[in-house]
């Protein structure tokens, strides 16, 4: 599964690259800086959805107590902050040719910049709360209220128009983008999804270990 | 222990297939774009404009990946490490137990 699961993600890649720069048109306005939207657009949709897997993770766990669900929740926690800091940094390097400036106060940057903190949150309060279920619980409420936020990047610029494009990808977008650059953004989105998917696994996986070794040595120690 | 590194050299295959691609399109279009115009490419205009951003964003995010993955094998390999120090104090502990 996990092997099926890498090579996948690797040959969808391979072709999305082939595709962002021998198949998409360039567009007229932006040029060819505008490729960068279907790396961009995708780490941001992969960012959005780990804080709702953190956020049902969060609080199935605190309905069942089973620690299943909270080592789901902290894996996707810690590729949130990967991803999320992947979308301020590729966001920030595509807006200094297209607005002139590394950063504005726009809403969605600026939500985008509290999910940041909100992932940053959740691990510190993993590291630093009581050990055990007490712990877990509290990180819990933290990544329940933190995906609140998840929303709010997705309508922000549907609800406060500013400098950042309206929605072209996903619910209730309404895009008048070409239909070939439509498709690859898609694919690439799908793309992310499943390389996503990979690494979510693989750090699952190794959380078990790590809270099976924890748990070995807290009862050597007791 | 042999299973894990195997497995880590199929992650670093898998993931480099894609940066060698990138890099494969991105290179050669450069520099066949600037050998035959036969002029510097400019930051403001013309085709190849802000090719260094896009150039960037690519990197960025491969390199972001790339170090993930690394950590990640770190880890299990950390992990795997551990469990085998573990196996050998139960089976000493055993023995002690049998003498």
């Amino acid at each position: 599964m996990r092997t099926a699961l890498l090579f996948l993600s690797a040959i969808l890649m391979m072709v999305c690259i082939y595709l962002i720069f021998m198949w998409v048109p360039t567009e007229k306005n932006l040029g060819i800086s505008q490729r960068i939207l279907y790396f961009h657009v995708p780490i941001a949709w992969v960012g959005m959805i780990s804080i709702i897997v953190v956020g049902i993770a969060s609080l199935v766990h605190l309905m069942t107590g089973n620690e299943k669900w909270d080592h789901v929740a902290y894996s996707a926690a810690e590729l949130g902050v990967i991803f999320a800091t992947l979308i301020l940094v590729t966001g920030a390097i595509w807006a200094k040719p297209v607005w002139g400036v590394w950063w504005q106060w726009d809403p969605k940057l600026t939500t985008t910049l509290i999910l940041w903190f909100i992932y940053v949150g959740y691990l510190m309060v993993r590291s630093y709360a009581p050990h055990g279920p007490r712990g877990r619980r509290y990180a819990s409420v933290v990544a329940l209220i933190g995906a609140i936020d998840a929303p709010l990047i997705y309508f922000a610029s549907v609800w406060w128009r500013n400098a950042h494009p309206d929605l072209n990808f996903g619910p209730f977008a309404e895009s008048d983008m070409d239909s070939d650059m439509r498709i690859l953004l898609i694919y690439a989105a799908i793309t992310f999804t499943i390389f996503y998917i990979y690494l979510l696994y693989e750090r699952i996986t190794i959380r078990r270990f790590e809270y099976v070794l924890d748990e070995v040595h807290r009862n050597e120690v007791s | 222990m042999r299973l894990v590194k195997r497995r880590s050299k199929y992650k670093f295959i898998s993931l480099a297939l894609p940066f060698i691609v990138l890099f494969g399109f991105l290179i050669p279009s450069y520099l066949v774009s600037a050998d035959s115009l036969g002029a510097p490419v400019s930051d403001t205009d013309g085709p190849e404009a802000n090719l260094k951003n896009l150039f960037a964003v690519f990197f960025v995010a491969w390199v972001a990946f790339f170090g993930y993955i690394f950590f990640l094998s770190r880890r299990l390999k950390d992990l795997t490490h551990e469990l085998d120090v573990l196996k050998t104090l139960l089976k000493e502990k055993d023995s002690h137990l049998d003498e």
